[in-house]
């Protein structure tokens, strides 16, 4: 109960003190911050694996306002959310001395993102869920336009009117849903909605709202710029987290509710749009000039692969449930460091072109090293995190008869493969003439490509030990809902 | 109970004799050459006598397994089975002398402690690809083994290095791919099946007969992709671009050699000889490695450039293991699984020559190999005597392969095979006696009374000249003492009576 909410609180202190404080003061206090919200996240994981899902109702008088409840979802994602964060603001205080260093407002931005993205993996019903997404659009949008220029505020404002669509829709359908079952309560929806046009209206424009958000083609316009063109510290907040976000409650939506109105035809429909994600997104990651922008459009691929969970899950393959939540948190970890050491890489060489890249590897081997290792796990090679959410994936998509997403997946990873041989191939390419490698023209403190290696290799050891998460997935999973199917 | 806990920790122990040397050297600074060696000789000789105590133990009657779970139902299962021991065995011998001549090949200046790295990471995943005890424990080395590698074939960093290895990872990545699906297929259907258990399998053919073919049909093209065979094989002769030593290692025992004893695991030790004929999965397979093996051939004949020759000898020559497995009568599985050794002391030894070759003459065409016998005596010496185990003269090991697989064939009433190893012979003969003839009987090009002391040097340098001639050596003795109670010959048989007889 206590940590249910200091997972949420801490996060939200942490950030109004960061807020008011000197900006001297600002990185210790935030990263004290972090790292406490870090061990309540590891505490409410261990509160959840011994003694199941348990819920907080907000409110007094019989009035409830919100409601968070902490299953095994939602424990795992804080987890993950927890540690990415945390991890960006080490590297964010290593990067402090340099000019392309974090900003004053990174510290409070990114606690109150935390904050939103913890009420949100915790959110029981669609009034908290609106307003964490709110908390996290906003304090995401300000994090994307903190880097300055012209180019990147474009970037931002798109990004910030995509959310604003997106929570105004989420909040219709919502109030909808309202009206016609008498209830927010996602965990209530089932039974309720059945044929009322009200209540399913409410469900599909909830459901587009996510869509945008995640976002899945053809909704994915506003991604790439801001995600390519948002510094190095945020950059994974973004890929990781903030668009996972939106899946989670994508999921609960349709593990729930969604699950006695979706016909076949509607769920492999949702699928259909994950295989065009994953297809177009690694296509256009294949030919993408500037790093960042190939992983921003790894990172719409590899969110088409959340999606086409959604048939399987809605088929009854259990299995679809872990490996979809499983990749989830397989893919935030390793892109968090990719992300970090390409940053690292581009800064050093001064470029942030693929080819520019050339001989990066005999520069900074550590960073080189950890997008490799990240690799790995992205492909979905074992024994790495990747892996394992792959493994389920096929494994449901065979034992429910739906064999064109086990072809989908595996064409994915072939061209997460290929993006990412040309990528690695730069680096590790003997070094080319096209710039000076005696002269680095940002110095950069070494121990901060640890840090990018330290979240690839936390990949690799999901893969080795994934037992304990896996088993913390099933607490609380709607996996009644999922076998009636 | 400490007897128990050793007989577990042995499998992983030959796995940390190379995975630990990989750690260490790539932590190693550039120029740290002499730790470097130590360490990398003192991993290759802890793993070949740590694979003699397996024998023994194997001999005496103990069971070496170690298993831990990796997901929910699935372990990871390393076992020391009969089949996994001999290839074992070929690789922990054959890293020892691939160790040395490396150790002896590479230059100054050329990144040694990356290349070491992962030249050791290479064989920890082999090793592990032997000792997998299930299709999960089998995938997860074999990718390892294709991330292990690529590094190694562009280790020139060159262009040219950079195609061939773009051309091999795009082969063994899809190839992988393929694989992961035929096994999930199979753990859908079937739960988690490990070699050697026939059951799982067995039940479903009543009911799941075309899965298990169609399962069948995608593992041998996943396997198919690293041994190379016909139409999968274009990545090989690319590869080529790797420096001689990476060569020897991917052409004898760790990346074809991998995908090969895979094809084997899957129909002996997973399907089972019996259930792979009630299915009719054999004479497909059959037709494939003939096809292979013509064809490899065929294409040897027509390079000029020796590593090219050799590259494409490995096609046809691999598949004479596949052969092996087409052929489903005693003499056929004991030539196919004999030939896992033979084909590997064989062509490693084809390659460090050719690397000696290049590296002292600056040699690399077959054009230019005018009498090059008469200056390194010792090294063409080893390649002849592997050519002509190639061809499959008696009293070579090749001829052993020839014999029993051929055999094989009459005593499965496949009388073909004959043929097929008639004319395949005869053009392995037709590309490799010109270069024995060229090597021995030509005068070199513009030679004057040339000058002997000099020459001398070529082959002064012991760890260039000794892995050549000890492999050719052994390509040699393994033919002659064939019959011999530890040959590999009789351990392949004693191995093809269990499988034939399961």
């Amino acid at each position: 109960m206590a940590v249910t909410l200091a997972v949420v609180l801490m996060p939200m202190l942490g950030a109004g003190l960061a807020a008011v404080l000197a900006p001297k003061w600002r990185p210790p206090v935030a990263l004290t911050a972090l790292a406490l919200t870090l061990v309540a996240a590891v505490l409410l994981v261990r509160a959840v694996l011994m003694d199941g899902a348990m819920q907080v109702r907000l409110g007094g008088d019989g009035r409830m306002i919100g409601l968070l409840s902490a299953d095994g979802l939602g424990s795992a994602m804080l987890l993950l959310s927890a540690v990415v964060t945390l991890a960006a603001g080490v590297f964010a205080t290593l990067q402090a001395r340099e000019p392309t260093g974090p900003r004053a407002s990174y510290w409070p931005l990114s606690l109150t993102l935390l904050a939103g993205l913890h009420g949100l993996f915790l959110a029981g019903d669609l009034l908290t869920a609106y307003l964490m997404l709110e908390v996290v659009a906003v304090a995401g949008a300000a994090m994307v336009a903190w880097g300055g220029g012209r180019q990147l505020l474009a970037a931002a404002t798109r990004y910030f009117y995509a959310e604003l669509v997106a929570s105004i829709t989420f909040l219709v359908g919502a109030g909808l849903v309202w009206t016609a079952t008498d209830t927010t309560v996602i965990a209530e929806l089932p039974g309720r909605i059945g044929d009322d046009t009200t209540a399913l209206l409410g469900l599909a424009l909830m459901t587009v709202a996510l869509l945008l958000k995640v976002p899945v083609v053809p909704l994915h316009f506003w991604l790439p710029a801001a995600h390519a063109l948002a510094p190095s510290a945020v950059s994974p907040l973004l890929s990781g987290l903030v668009v996972k976000s939106a899946f989670v409650v994508l999921l609960r939506l349709w593990a729930g509710g969604g699950a006695e109105v979706a016909t076949p035809v509607l769920a492999q429909l949702l699928g259909a749009l994950g295989a065009v994600a994953i297809i177009w997104g690694g296509l256009l990651a294949l030919r993408a000039q500037r790093v960042k922008q190939l992983v921003a459009y790894s990172t719409v691929a590899q969110l088409g692969l959340l999606v086409v969970a959604l048939p399987m899950v809605l088929a009854g393959a259990e299995g679809a449930w872990k490996g979809g939540v499983f990749h989830a948190i397989a893919h935030a970890l390793p892109k968090a460091a990719v992300l970090m050491a390409v940053g690292l890489l581009a800064a050093s060489l001064g470029g942030d072109t693929v080819d520019r890249l050339e001989g990066a590897a005999a520069h900074r081997p550590l960073a080189a090293f950890a997008v490799g290792i990240a690799a790995i796990s992205l492909i979905g090679l074992p024994p790495t995190g990747g892996f394992v959410a792959k493994w389920y994936l096929v494994v449901a998509s065979i034992t429910t008869g739906q064999w064109w997403w086990a072809a989908t997946i595996v064409l994915g990873s072939l061209l997460t493969a290929a993006y990412l041989a040309r990528l690695l191939q730069r680096c590790f390419a003997a070094a080319g003439e096209n710039h000076d490698l005696d002269a680095p023209s940002v110095p950069t403190r070494r121990g901060i490509d640890v840090v990018a290696l330290a979240l690839a290799a936390s990949a690799l050891l999901l893969g080795l030990y994934p037992t304990w998460l896996l088993g913390l997935l099933e607490v609380g999973a709607p996996l009644e809902v999922i076998a009636r199917g | 109970m400490a007897e128990l806990d050793l007989n577990a920790a042995l499998p992983v122990l030959l796995l940390l004799t190379s995975l630990v040397p990989a750690g260490i050297i790539f932590l190693l600074a550039e120029e740290q050459e002499r730790t470097r060696r130590v360490v990398n000789m003192a991993g290759a000789l802890a793993k070949v006598v740590l694979t003699g105590v397996l024998i023994a133990g194997v001999l005496g009657g103990a069971e070496y397994e170690w298993r831990r779970a990796l997901l929910p139902g699935i372990d990871l299962v390393l076992r020391v089975d009969p089949i996994p021991l001999l290839f074992v065995t070929l690789s922990s011998i054959l890293w020892l002398t691939t160790t040395v001549y490396a150790i002896g090949y590479l230059e100054k200046g050329q990144r040694r402690s990356r290349f070491f790295g992962f030249f050791s990471l290479c064989v920890t995943a082999t090793i592990g690809i032997a000792l997998a005890g299930n299709l999960v424990t089998f995938l997860l080395f074999y990718e390892l083994l294709t991330i292990a590698t690529y590094p190694l074939v562009v280790h020139q960093g060159d262009r040219k290095a950079l195609i061939g290895g773009r051309a091999y990872l795009l082969y063994s990545v899809t190839g992988g791919a393929v694989l992961l699906v035929a096994i999930a297929w199979l753990h859908a259907l079937a739960g988690p099946v490990e070699f050697l258990d026939y059951t799982p399998l067995a039940g479903l053919v009543d009911d799941n007969a075309t899965s298990l073919t169609l399962i069948f049909v995608l593992l041998i093209a996943g396997l198919g992709v690293k041994t190379a065979l016909v139409p999968l094989h274009g990545w090989l002769p690319k590869a080529m671009v790797a420096p001689a030593p990476v060569s020897s290692l991917l052409h004898a025992v760790a990346v074809v050699k991998a995908g090969a004893y895979g094809i084997v695991r899957v129909v002996y030790d997973l399907y089972g000889l019996a259930l792979a004929q009630e299915l009719r999965l054999l004479t497909p397979l059959l037709v494939l490695a003939a096809v292979t093996i013509v064809y490899g051939s065929l294409r040897a004949l027509a390079q000029d450039d020796l590593k090219r020759r050799l590259a494409y000898s490995t096609v046809s020559q691999l598949s004479y293991i596949v052969l092996g497995v087409g052929i489903a009568s005693l003499a056929g599985v004991t030539g196919g699984l004999v030939h896992l050794i033979h084909q590997g002391i064989q062509k490693v030894t084809l390659f460090y020559c050719a690397g000696n070759l290049a590296k002292q003459l600056g040699v690399t065409r077959i054009s230019q190999m005018r009498g090059v016998g008469r200056r390194m005596p010792l090294t063409m010496g080893a390649f002849t005597v592997a050519a002509l185990g190639m061809i499959g003269i008696p009293p070579t090991a090749g001829f052993v392969t020839k014999w029993h697989l051929g055999l094989g064939g009459l005593q499965a009433g496949q009388g073909v095979v004959i043929w097929i190893l008639l004319l395949s012979s005869v053009l392995n003969a037709a590309y490799f006696l010109p270069i024995i003839a060229r090597i021995w009987f030509l005068r070199p090009e513009g030679e004057e009374a040339g000058a002997p002391v000099m020459e001398r040097d070529l082959e002064r340098d012991p760890w260039l000249v000794l892995p050549a001639v000890v492999t050719g050596l052994s390509v040699l003795v393994v033919g002659l003492l064939a019959g011999a109670p530890l040959s590999p010959l009789n351990w392949a048989a004693s191995i093809a009576a269990e499988v034939v007889g399961s």
